[in-house]
């Protein structure tokens, strides 16, 4: 499905060397964005069309969970992608649901899972994105089909 | 979405497991559970499953080369997989075949688990509602095309 299109992906963490290791492990196969700041994160989403949004849980202003949650209203859309240290979900379980967040990933992140996981998210977001469309579509050939079905009757 | 009781297969050959699996979920989903994939294979002839979970390490047949048999005769399902860490490159070797959509360390946890699978079930609903409405909507456009045609001719 759509591996044509290419993958808008934000990836938000404070430390800059683990915004390069990303890009270098992610630039050929998808569009990267990087932000070292929730501030930052959000500018780029005003201005680029992102599919999935990646961020680092620990940062010093924001917390990953607190700029996920804090982007919802404005940025419903994107898959929302948590990297986070703890081993135990239990204790974070709470905040994916707050950030809606689709995935979470234990740092340090493999490169090939993170792929798939980008992957996978974005076959979601695709989808939901293309039903939303089919079904307008629909709607309007129902009642073009309508209005051709009730100008026969009554020509 | 969420009305619907999502049909999920467990597999596992440890009894166990399969009891603390049903334990755990049947409130929530309608679940099958089956020892082998022998029994696995009748439940989906009859069957019809959304999720299909099995455990990697099993006597006869992993649970990997029990989800590449059954990919031809039930494409659907979201197949998914339970392992440990030692396994991961043989897992990630089948997700990018197609094999396996995720797959889960062991042992699992309830709400990590749970949450998987409604993960998965909407990708399953997604998937299937994508096609239905593309017929629908071809469909309706053959209609339209065909009667705008006749009324060119008349």
């Amino acid at each position: 499905m759509t591996e044509q299109e290419f993958i808008n992906v934000l990836y938000v963490d404070d430390e800059v060397h683990n915004l390069n290791s990303f890009k270098a492990g992610f630039r050929r196969k998808f569009n990267v964005f990087t932000a070292e700041s929730a501030i930052e994160g959000r500018k780029i989403l005003e201005t680029e069309d992102i599919h999935i949004i990646i961020t680092d849980q620990r940062m010093p202003v924001t917390t990953g969970i607190e700029f996920l949650e804090s982007i919802i209203p404005d940025f419903p859309d994107p898959i929302r992608i948590l990297l986070t240290g703890y081993a135990d979900i239990t204790a974070v379980i709470d905040a994916i649901n707050r950030g809606k967040v689709y995935r979470y990933l234990q740092k340090p992140w493999m490169e090939e899972e993170l792929r798939i996981n980008i992957e996978k998210s974005y076959e979601v977001y695709a989808l939901r994105k293309a039903n939303k469309q089919l079904t307008e579509d629909l709607i309007v050939a129902n009642k073009e089909l309508e209005a051709l079905l009730k100008q026969n009757l009554h020509p | 979405m969420g009305e619907q009781k999502i049909n999920i297969l467990y597999v596992d050959d440890e009894v166990h497991n399969l009891n603390a699996f049903k334990a755990s979920f049947r409130r929530i989903f309608n679940v099958y559970t089956a020892e082998s994939a022998e029994v696995a294979l009748g439940i989906l002839s009859v069957e019809s499953i959304n999720i299909i979970i099995t455990d990697q390490r099993m006597p006869v047949m992993t649970g990997i080369e029990f989800l590449e048999s059954i990919l031809l005769d039930y494409p659907d399902p979201i197949r998914m997989l339970l392992t440990g860490y030692s396994d991961i490159n043989a897992v990630i070797d089948a997700i990018n075949k197609g094999q396996v959509y995720l797959y889960i360390t062991k042992p699992w946890q309830e709400d990590e688990l749970r949450i998987n699978i409604e993960r998965a079930f909407e990708v399953f609903s997604l998937r299937k509602e994508n096609k239905e409405l593309t017929e629908k909507l071809l469909m309706i456009n053959q209609q339209l095309e065909f009667m705008l045609r006749q009324k060119l001719i008349s």
